[in-house]
Order: C-alpha cells, then structure tokens, then sequence
C-alpha cells in the first residue's frame, strides 16, 4: 500500500526529470549532450512563461530581454566586478527580477496586443543598450572568458537540479492560493478584484517571478557558453519561447519541459535544420490555433474565458464596455 | 444601525447619467430590494458601491468607513461580497477552486509557505477546505465539490457565485438578479437559501425582477428609474405608489 | 544649425516617415476591419522587399514590372492569409490573444521562411534613379528619398480617393464602422476583409520595396520596423488614416533628428521609450477620435 502511495505522488514532471538524471550517464556524443543542456536552460524560460502566461494570462515576448539581463548581469558580476560565480548565480537573478519591475509597472495596465509590444520594445532596448556599453558588455563583440560554476557534466547536473526544483515551485505555485488569485487575473480581472485580489500586485508579482526563473536561466546560458553576445537575446528568442509554452500547454508543466527539448535547436552547424525545424513548429502552432475553435484545444480554451471582441486603446471607453462595464 | 448608506450617489458617463443622487440605506440584519425597469441604473449603482466605477459624486459610507473612491479589492476586505449579473466564475477551475477564491482575503500564507509547503500552509488549506465543505453543505452544493464550474447547470453555478462570496466572510451582500434564469423549485430554494444567509448575520441588497421574491423576502424596498430613486418603503407601499406602477408600466410592463 | 540641415533632416525623416506611414496605415486598416493586431506586417514588408529583390535583382526584370508583379504577389499572400487564417478565426470568435499568438507564429514562420529562401546577409537594391547624390545648392540628397517620397505620395491620396469615392473602398469603411449592419445590407464582410488584408499586405510590400535602398533587406529586420509601425499607429491615434500617416511622419523624423542631434546608436531607444511613454499615457493617440473616425 505504501508503495503505490509513493507511485501516486510520481507525476510527469518527476518521470521526465528522472529520465533527464539518467541520458547523459549512459555516455552520449557531444553535440546531443548539448541539446540536453540547452533544453534544460530553456526549460527555465518557458516555466517563466508557464507562470506568467499560462497562470496569469500576461502575453509577454520579452523574455529574450529578461534572460540577457540575468546573462550580463552574472558575466558584467563576475568578469568585470571579480566575483565570485556563485554570488553571481544568486545576484543576477535578483538584478533581473528587479528589472523587470521596470518592465512590469507599465505592463500591468496593458493588456493585448499593448502589452505584447510592450514586452517587445523592453526587450529591444535591453539588448539595444548591451549592444552599445562596449565598455561594460563588449558590444558586439560579446562578453568573453566568463568564470563558470561548473562546466561538463557537473554543470549538467547542477542545472538539472536548479531546474527541478524551479519545476516543483512551478506546481506548487500553481496548485496554490496564489496561482488561483494568478488564474483568476487570467480568467476575469474584474471577478478577481472584486474578490479581493490586489490584481495589480499579483500581476508585479508574476512577473517578478518570472523574471527570476528567466534570470537563472541566462545565468545558465553563460555557464554552458562562457561568452556572451547580445545576438542570443532577440526577438527571435523571444517568440521561440512562447512557441514552447503554446505547444507545451500553456498552463502545463511537464508539456511545457518536453516541447522546451522538443524545440530547441541544433547547435550553428546544422543551422539549416534548426531554421527548417522552425518553421514547422510555427506552421503546427499555426494551425493549432486556427482550428483552436473546431479541435476544441482544451487549452486554448480553458485559458481564456472573457471574450473581449475588440481590442481597444487601453484607458477608452471601449476598452471599459469590453471588459464587461455597461 | 446603518450597514451601507450611500448619499447622492452619482455616475455619470459622458452625457448619461446612470446613477442620479441615489440616497439609500440598509441595516445589519436586513434584505433590502432594489427593483427597477431593465436599465434603471441598479447594476451600475451595485459597480458603484463596489469599486468598480469611481462615483462622479456623492459618497458611500460601509461600517463607518468611507469607502467611495476605494478600489475593489480593498472594499471585499471591509466586508461588502457581491454576485454579478453575469455570473463570473474560473470556468475551468473546480466549484471547490471557485470558492476558495473566496478566502484569497484570509490567507495569510505567503510566496515562502507556497513554495516549501509549510506546516502554516497546510494546516490553513485544511481549515479552508473544512470551511468550504461547511459552505458546500449549506449551499446545497456538496455533490458539486470538484466538479469543474462550467459543468454546472446554469442555476447551480449562480449559487456558487454566492458560496464563493460568502467564504469571504461579508457583513454585506449585494446579488445582482440571483434568480434570473432560474426555475420554479430552484427559486424557492434560493429564497430558502437567502434567508438562511440573512439569519447567519449577513445583510442583504438584493437586486431582482423576481417580484414575488422581493416581496416575500425584503424588508425593505428601493425602486430606481432612469438612475434616480423614485420610491422606497415596505413592498405593499412602493407595490402601491404612482410613480412606481408608471415606471414599469411606462416602460412596457417588463418585469419577470 | 543651417537651414540647409535642417531640410535635409526633414526629407530624410519624411522618407522614413512615410515607409513607416505606410506600414502603419496596413496595420490601421486590419484593425478596423477585423480589430486584430497584424504584428506580422514588419515581416510582410520584409517579404516584399525581398520578393522585389528577387524580381528586379535577380532575374532582371524591368523595375516598373517588378514593382507591379511584387505588390500582386504579396496582395495575394495577403489575401490567401485573410481566407485561410485570419478571417475564419475572427469568425469564430476565437479569442484575441489567441489570435496573437497565432500571428506571432506567422512571424517566425515568415522569418525563418526569408531566412531559408534568401539566406542570412544583408541584401540591397536600389531604384531606377540610381545611387548618386543630388545637388540642391548646399542640400544633397539622394535620388530614392525624392522617388520614395513621390510613390508615398501618390498612393496615399490613390487610397484616400479609393475610400472616399469608390464604392468598394466606402463599404469598406462601412464594415469598419458597422458589421453586423453592413453584413445585413448585403456587403460580404469576408470579402471585404479579404480586400483589406489583400491592401494592407500591398500597402507593406511597397514599404519593403521603398526601403531596401536606404536600409538593406534582413532577415529579421521585421519585428523592429513594426514596432515603429506600431508607435506610428499609436501616436497618430488608432484607427485614423490621418492619424497613421501623421504618426509615421512623426517617428520618421524623430529618429533623424535623435540620430542626428543626439546620438546615433541609442536613435531606436528613443523611439521605443515614446512608444512606451504613449502606450502608458495617451493610448489614444495624437488624434484621440477613439474609434468613431474610421479609415
């Protein structure tokens, strides 16, 4: 009885974890080594939007920006300033989530298409302005010879672990009171204030969170690349994250891991297949959300309930009568 | 002893004036009606009170406290719950999810209990979820427990909007049109159900169409018409009064 | 600073303006038809100067031809994503996020897609005037800002007379205001988002072709021209025909006077905080008509 009690609590999440513990022990070549290792840096990033998208229903594209910012703030930290990597580790993502305050005071007004450009423009500037600090960032020409925690399979291990637990906080979360004020901001703002949610906090709240797991992750990227440049950290990152959170279900954690590996693209050599790969993925998320309606996808349909038939200029008065006020 | 007073309560829209120097006042222990054609102003003045909109003017009193100009969620804290003409519920949580939103007021767990899953945070969710199946219980609801709220029929899922805003524990419930939608059986048990709440010490403003339920349950009656308040009194004095039998035959005679 | 300078600054930021108005006013008109955002429009316009480059550059054919095959071409991308995607969404009423993420697929798809046919390298061609500076006394400009500036030109008051006078271009404006109400008059509303789809992807492909002298054609040049599209639509005010092309202008010469004046490298910055600052605080734009004032 015990035993299968034990079994009950084994979810997906620990099942793909378990397999993930297991791959590289078996001894792999290196440049599939590497997809484990970019899978697991960008299963940070999608958990980030797990809980920002798909708890709290804030569409954002700019997380490329957030995970440069945890990236260089690490590298500037510890090449720049001689600290120590793993004060960085702990630094940078707090840097980042502090950040991304500055990115979600405007956010939490916007909704839409607002405030995805939103998201957008912060991303573009973030990278803009690592673009041109040559002194600080190295510019164009990267960030080199960053300290690592780790490298190998150590490193491997470590971000496992980082990871695994970032996914059980992920499921807690969500099973949690706080995910329930998150999804009910997702589901009906105005329910959710009138219910007592601070909707405006909740919303900060989320998006700090999620800017800490994104500043992980861009701490994680500089380990397993020890250099960086602003060209990692575009718009293309962007929508290659949400791509991942779409195609994993949205609101869904173990999906979420598995398509985050599923996506992640093939080191520079074979970067035709990575570009090919690509459009495939757009063109099955393309046509999951235009038949959303027809194949019933449950989670397109679960994730959003208020129908807002056309969306308006923020602060207009058909921007109120859409969100339901007379 | 006043619960809620509002005194010249005033919205305007642009050129409209939805709620016009609306004075009205219920006291603990009440059920208030507030009747009116379709369009007289009683939701929006219900938005008012509640946060939703800010009042062009005039004030509303709650417990002592002045609570126009107040956001939303702050007002839940004080005290004042809510049901909306349009149900609103998560959908696509459970009816057991639906009503611990409920308790997001009184939850003193954080971010740090969330993520360890403290002995706080547990044993909080347990006192919840007692509290919620002591809900589901008096509701009528219990079978409903972890169904997911769009499998409800309609008339169940208007009385989770009530479970939900009764876990928050309010002095006050404003109901805006409970029974619309309802048939005749599940009628009388939401009056049952209204007056059981009203006997737990919650007072009532309840918004309906449903005459014969403003009739049987309200002590007292308010009657809007174009946003202003053109009656009030016991239901046997507004049933009576000019102005009201003008204000719903004026407009078509249309009422449940 | 001379007012030769300063009329050089203004004609290379109304060149710019307008490619941006352009742009804009396709985002514009999608949204009153549909109210969907087309993030996709940056990539659309990218398409389009590529497609140019493939039919002018590349296979040589005359420039007029090209021109005219590429702004079909992409008419009819347009009008194919409006039939096969976008309509049958709005349609049905899928929820407008929803649609966001399916345009945003749209981008990487195109992205990817450009990347894959054209290759990764900057890529440039210019108009039939040629490369030489020209000499206005002390202001020298070159040719394809005056040929960018002229084409602009004549096709925004093409389209103001197509909307003010032609009957498609009117029952265009009366889907825009009234939908249902149109539809009950008979006017076939997928038609006619079809043809606004069809106009706004036209409307892009002329910005692709117009910009590729000044700003050569990449890959992922897209996303941030419709960001500045974007800012255009906003500061001029959504939905405003006026308003797009008064915004593009303004953004146009914006970013050459803060290149010129200021600096150069941060020019983007500058734009996107404006956008940002009007996102927060004047969402309704320069010309606040709200959504009464259709195109």
């Amino acid at each position: 009885m015990a035993r299968l009690a034990f079994l009950k609590r084994i979810g997906a999440t620990q099942v793909i974890f378990l397999i993930l513990l297991l791959i590289p022990l078996s001894g792999i070549p290196s440049y599939q080594f590497y997809i484990l290792e970019r899978g697991l840096q960008n299963v940070l990033v999608v958990l980030s939007l797990v809980i920002l998208l798909g708890f709290t229903g804030q569409l954002s594209l700019g997380q490329a920006g957030l995970v440069a910012v945890g990236a260089y703030s690490y590298g500037i930290l510890c090449v720049n300033f001689g600290v120590s990597p793993w004060i960085g580790l702990v630094v940078a993502p707090l840097i980042t989530g502090l950040v991304s305050l500055a990115l979600g005071f405007p956010s939490f007004k916007l909704t839409g298409p607002f405030l995805v450009v939103n998201t957008i423009a912060f991303s573009e500037i973030v990278r803009i302005l690592i673009l041109n600090n040559e002194k600080i960032t190295g510019g164009p020409f990267g960030l080199n010879s960053i300290p690592t925690i780790a490298t190998g399979l150590p490193l491997y291990y470590f971000m496992l672990v980082i990871a695994y637990l970032a996914a059980v906080g992920t499921l807690r979360l969500g099973r949690s009171h706080i995910g329930l004020a998150f999804k009910a901001i997702r589901e009906d703002e105005i329910a959710a204030e009138s219910m007592g949610v601070h909707v405006r906090n909740f919303k900060l709240l989320a998006f700090v969170i999620s800017s800490v797991l994104a500043g992980i992750s861009g701490v994680f990227f500089a380990n397993m690349a020890g250099y960086l440049n602003p060209d990692s950290f575009t718009f293309n990152e962007s929508s290659t994250y949400l791509l991942m959170v779409v195609l994993g279900g949205m609101s869904n954690v173990a999906g979420s891991i598995l398509s985050s590996f599923a996506v992640t693209s093939l080191p520079e050599a074979l970067r035709f297949m990575a570009r090919s790969r690509m459009v495939v993925y757009a063109i099955i998320l393309l046509v999951m959300v235009r038949y959303s309606k027809v194949l019933e996808i449950e989670n397109f349909k679960r994730l959003f309930r208020r129908l807002r038939p056309i969306p308006t200029a923020p602060g207009s008065p058909a921007a109120d009568h859409a969100k339901g006020k007379p | 002893m006043s619960l809620l007073t509002t005194a010249k309560l005033t919205k305007r829209f642009g050129g409209i004036v939805a709620v016009n120097e609306v004075d009205l006042s219920v006291r603990a222990g009440q059920i208030c009606g507030l009747i009116g054609p379709n369009g007289s102003g009683k939701t929006t003045l219900v938005n008012v009170i509640t946060g939703i909109y800010k009042p062009t003017a005039g004030t509303v009193l709650f417990d002592g406290r002045a609570i126009q100009n107040r956001p939303s969620h702050e007002i839940c804290t004080l005290g004042v719950g809510r049901t909306f003409q349009n149900i609103r519920l998560l959908l696509t949580l459970s009816v057991f999810d639906n009503i611990r939103l409920g308790a997001h007021i009184h939850t003193r767990s954080n971010l740090w209990d969330v993520l360890f899953q403290t002995v706080k945070l547990r044993r909080e969710e347990k006192e919840f979820a007692d509290r919620i199946d002591e809900l589901l219980e008096f509701t009528g609801l219990f079978q409903y427990r972890n169904e997911l709220a769009k499998n409800l029929p309609y008339g169940r899922q208007k009385i989770v909007e009530i479970a939900r805003a009764l876990m928050a524990r309010p002095k006050l419930l404003l109901l805006d049109e409970p029974a619309a939608g309802l048939n005749g059986s599940e009628k009388g048990n939401l009056m049952t159900l209204l007056r059981k709440i009203r006997d737990s010490g919650v007072s009532i403003l309840l918004i309906e169409h449903e005459m014969a339920m403003v009739e049987a349950l309200s002590d007292h009656v308010f009657v809007l018409n174009y946003g202003r308040k053109i009656s009030q009194g016991t239901f046997a004095e507004i049933k009576n009064d000019s102005a009201v039998v003008e204000a719903y035959l004026g407009t078509g005679g249309s009422h449940a | 600073m001379g007012f030769d300078t300063i009329l050089q600054i203004l004609i290379q930021g109304l060149n710019m303006g307008l490619i941006y108005a352009l742009a804009a006013l396709g985002i514009s008109l999608i949204w009153n038809a549909t109210g969907l955002f087309n993030f996709a429009q940056g990539d659309l316009l990218t398409m389009g100067g590529f497609v140019m480059l493939s039919m002018f550059a590349k296979w040589s054919l005359p420039y007029p031809l090209a021109f005219l095959l590429t702004v079909v071409v992409m008419g009819l991308v347009g009008y194919l994503l409006s039939q096969g995607f976008f309509y049958p969404m709005f349609s049905q009423g899928v929820h407008p996020d929803i649609i966001i993420i399916g345009t945003i697929s749209l981008i990487v798809l195109l992205q990817n897609g450009i990347l894959l046919t054209w290759g990764p390298h900057p890529q440039r061609f210019s108009t039939p005037l040629g490369d030489s500076p020209v000499h206005f006394g002390k202001i020298i400009v070159m040719p394809y800002y005056l040929w960018n500036i002229a084409i602009a030109v004549v096709l925004v008051i093409a389209l103001q007379m197509f909307f003010k006078k032609s009957i498609v271009g009117i029952a265009m404006r009366a889907v825009a205001q009234r939908p249902v109400a149109a539809s009950l008059m008979g006017v076939r509303t997928n038609q006619l988002v079809a043809l606004t789809f069809l106009l706004a992807t036209g409307l892009a492909a002329v910005a692709g072709i117009l910009i590729a002298p000044i700003i050569p054609l990449t890959p992922e040049m897209g996303s941030i021209v419709a960001l500045k599209a974007f800012a255009a639509v906003l500061i001029g005010g959504l939905g405003s025909f006026a308003g797009a092309l008064l915004g593009g202008v303004i953004i146009g010469v914006a970013e050459v006077v803060f290149a010129t004046v200021v600096v150069p490298t941060y020019k983007d910055v500058f734009i996107f905080l404006i956008l940002i600052a009007f996102l927060l605080f004047r969402p309704r734009g320069i010309f606040s008509s709200e959504i009464s004032e259709k195109v």
